[in-house]
């Protein structure tokens, strides 16, 4: 299928080679026409969806490749719903001209392309000098290689959020009024800071601001050895670490072609599954305090503690369980675990019946939440993934388009949404879990027997030590087991969305550069779109909605 | 049963101002209002202490109190950035005093993994921290006994760090 729709795209784009790699394509582009040639791909080859934009600094990189004469690289991931197919566009670049930008082909484009302004300082057309992640006082480029820290202790100062002096006017003469909310706020999470402009009760137009809690992961990552980075990707996500754990071993086995075995397989599958509830349930939880119901937020911590219980049993860890190791699971199920599993499965199956009763057909739930529409056109414009996707109708979920690990083998069903408003949202989600159940119970039921790790020398190393992700840069190089250098991007489907890290080895121990496509960057930037016009009380209800997770929002 | 043998003691022998001294204390540490500042699995286990398992509201704390103004017991979790930390110190400024602090989480206290340039590493010169609760992040029971320590101080008429002079404004 996707061989053919490469053949033709390599034909059309003729003097320009298509490579075929593991995901789909790769082009390698180095005219200036960047988004003439992205404008092209979406009409003609249906590459609907922009996943991504990211950077990459070559400087002082060891295993350059012969055509490097220039010092960045910016690469987009485009995705083709249709026939699967992933396609990377790399772009050389010397950073001093501005690139062209392709924020009116994928509109999702435009906070990518200012974050890789606030990261390596390289331009694109017609772009603000706002920052995304960093504070606006900010000196430097933070990824850049040759980055070094030179504002220190300052702190963000005060600035204009709508700068234009008009705003100013409008509000002077009493027409409209301007209303601050986050970032302390419980449903913005501590992480963004939302600006609205009001007319009476009428949103007119709104901002958002992140990066509050942004932590340079990052960066970070390209300090650390392959495996201390899993400890870092779980930092991802509040509500499901082992999730984003999940993607980022996922994306390193893939990396050294390593192949894990059956059971720890299973294992990662019962453990994201029950992620995801809680993940969805915290969500419904907090669309419930949003719309002021409260009662259901409670009855969500209740179910999300059973599971906190199951992992606490199988892992010592009630949230953090940093059982993922490169090549399978560090731990086994404690004996008596899948007894308990089913025990709790039954309270949440039993209890989710009661929220349906209380939220499902109640009049007055759907009546609150029957708000912030998004459409599939709109959904797939912005790149929105995971049930936020589906919820506005577009049949698109990774666990059956490419499946990893059992998930071909399971009986699951996908729900869809109509309408794409808040409602459907839920809907999706409570629905979601339902079918979390039931993947749980059927793996637990064919539950392959064997080791949960692979034999490889990676983890021989890491299995004999016991504090087994810690290990320093020299045993890598001393046991020869540094990975091959390429680049890979993989991602799986998280409670959030597609959650993907994109990898790029020289061959050392460290990784020379990790992008994580978090699905909340992407998200947010549709709500700005769509509150306008809505009342303030929606604005939460719609942003609790989105499941906007501040730690893979700032990274 | 203890309180109780307090009261009629001083209902008996200390002067009235004394027993409202002693009331105030009592009920300042059976009322304290919390506001969250940050995010993370930190978080994530504060907002657990409100679910029916841990009932914080058995310790008085009634739900999270989103303005500055009604709250006297500030939690930080996550690690506090330089963009944060002018926000952290605006909530700070207006809450009512006696305030108390709580770093929730390794993160919160000394940066945690985070060591770079995104970190404001010398925040608790500027926000004395009455408690510091370890783990990352840290179990219910242990936020818990953090909120007890707090408790504790205010019925042995401990001063908040915030009261004492020496920190640098």
């Amino acid at each position: 299928m996707s061989l053919s729709l490469l053949n033709k795209l390599g034909k059309y784009l003729s003097p320009i080679i298509v490579e075929e790699i593991e995901e789909g394509g790769e082009i390698y582009f180095d005219k200036n026409e960047i988004s003439l040639l992205l404008s092209h791909l979406k009409s003609e080859f249906e590459f609907l969806v922009l996943l991504d934009i990211c950077a990459e600094d070559l400087l002082g990189k060891k295993n350059a490749e012969e055509r490097q004469s220039h010092r960045y690289e910016i690469v987009y991931h485009l995705l083709n719903l249709e026939e699967h197919t992933r396609l990377r566009v790399r772009l050389p670049t010397d950073g001093v001209e501005p690139i062209l930008s392709v924020r009116e082909v994928f509109l999702n484009g435009d906070w990518y392309e200012q974050e890789i302004w606030d990261m390596y300082g390289i331009k694109f057309s017609d772009q603000s000098d706002l920052r995304v992640l960093n504070h606006q006082s900010f000196i430097g480029f933070p990824l850049r290689k040759d980055f070094i820290n030179e504002s220190n202790g300052s702190t963000q100062e005060p600035y204009d959020f709508f700068d234009e002096q008009e705003s100013v006017q409008v509000v002077e003469r009493g027409l409209r009024s301007i209303v601050n909310i986050g970032p302390v706020h419980p449903i913005t999470r501590g992480s963004v800071r939302s600006i609205f402009e009001l007319d009476g009760e009428k949103i007119v137009r709104n901002k958002f601001e992140i990066g509050y809690t942004h932590k340079a992961i990052e960066k970070i990552f390209e300090e650390k050895t392959w495996t201390t980075g899993i400890l870092l990707a779980e930092q991802l996500s509040d509500q499901s670490p082992f999730l984003s754990s999940l993607a980022y071993v996922n994306a390193v086995e893939k990396l050294y072609d390593l192949e894990i075995p059956d059971r720890a397989m299973a294992l990662r599958m019962v453990f994201s599954e029950l992620s995801r509830i809680v993940d969805h349930l915290n969500c419904i939880g907090e669309l419930s305090l949003s719309s002021g119901n409260e009662t259901i937020l409670f009855k969500c911590l209740d179910l999300r503690e059973r599971i906190y219980e199951l992992f606490e049993k199988a892992t010592g860890s009630r949230t953090k369980a940093n059982i993922n190791i490169i090549g399978g699971l560090s731990l086994d199920l404690p004996i008596g675990w899948i007894a308990d599993c089913i025990i709790h499965i039954d309270y949440i199956e039993d209890n989710l019946l009661m929220l349906d009763k209380l939220l499902t057909r109640s009049k007055v739930w759907m009546a609150r939440t029957n708000v912030c529409k998004i459409t599939s056109h709109m959904a797939l414009e912005y790149g929105l993934s995971g049930p936020s996707l589906r919820a506005s109708g577009i049949n698109y979920d990774l666990r059956k388009a490419s499946p990893y690990y059992f998930y071909n083998d399971v009986d699951f069903e996908i729900p869809l949404g109509v309408n794409g408003h808040c409602y459907d949202r839920y809907l999706v989600r409570i629905e979601e879990i339902r079918q979390s159940l039931k993947i749980i119970v059927q793996v637990l039921d064919n539950l392959p027997f064997g080791d949960c790790v692979a034999t490889h020398p990676l983890t021989e190393l890491f299995h004999a030590k016991s504090p087994q992700q810690f290990s320093t840069a020299e045993d890598f190089v001393k046991n020869k087991i540094t990975p091959p250098s390429k680049r890979i991007y993989s991602s799986i489907e998280a409670a959030n969305g597609e959650l993907g890290f994109y990898l790029i080895s020289d061959g050392s121990s460290k990784p020379w550069r990790v992008k994580v496509r978090a699905p909340s960057f992407t998200h947010i930037q549709v709500l700005a779109q769509v509150l306008p016009g809505l009342i303030l009380d929606d604005a939460l209800v719609g942003f609790s909605s989105l499941n906007i997770t501040p730690g893979e929002l700032d990274r | 049963m203890r309180n109780d043998f307090i009261l009629d003691e001083y209902c008996l022998t200390t002067k009235a101002s004394n027993f409202m001294e002693w009331v105030k204390r009592w009920a300042q540490s059976r009322s304290l209002w919390p506001i969250l500042v940050g995010s993370g699995s930190s978080a994530n286990e504060f907002y657990s202490l409100f679910g029916s398992r841990y009932d914080i509201e058995r310790l008085g704390i009634d739900g999270i109190k989103y303005s500055p103004a009604q709250a006297d017991l500030l939690v930080i979790a996550g690690p506090v950035t330089k963009k944060i930390f002018p926000i952290l110190k605006n909530v700070y400024d207006q809450m009512t005093e006696p305030k108390w602090v709580i770093a929730l989480g390794s993160e919160a206290i000394g940066g945690g993994l985070f060591q770079n340039h995104t970190l404001m590493d010398n925040w608790n010169e500027f926000i004395p921290v009455d408690v510091n609760i370890p783990g990352s992040p840290p179990s219910p029971e242990s936020i818990i006994q953090g909120i007890l320590f707090i408790r504790e101080r205010i019925e042995k008429n401990a001063k908040p760090k915030s009261d004492i002079k020496e920190v640098r404004y």
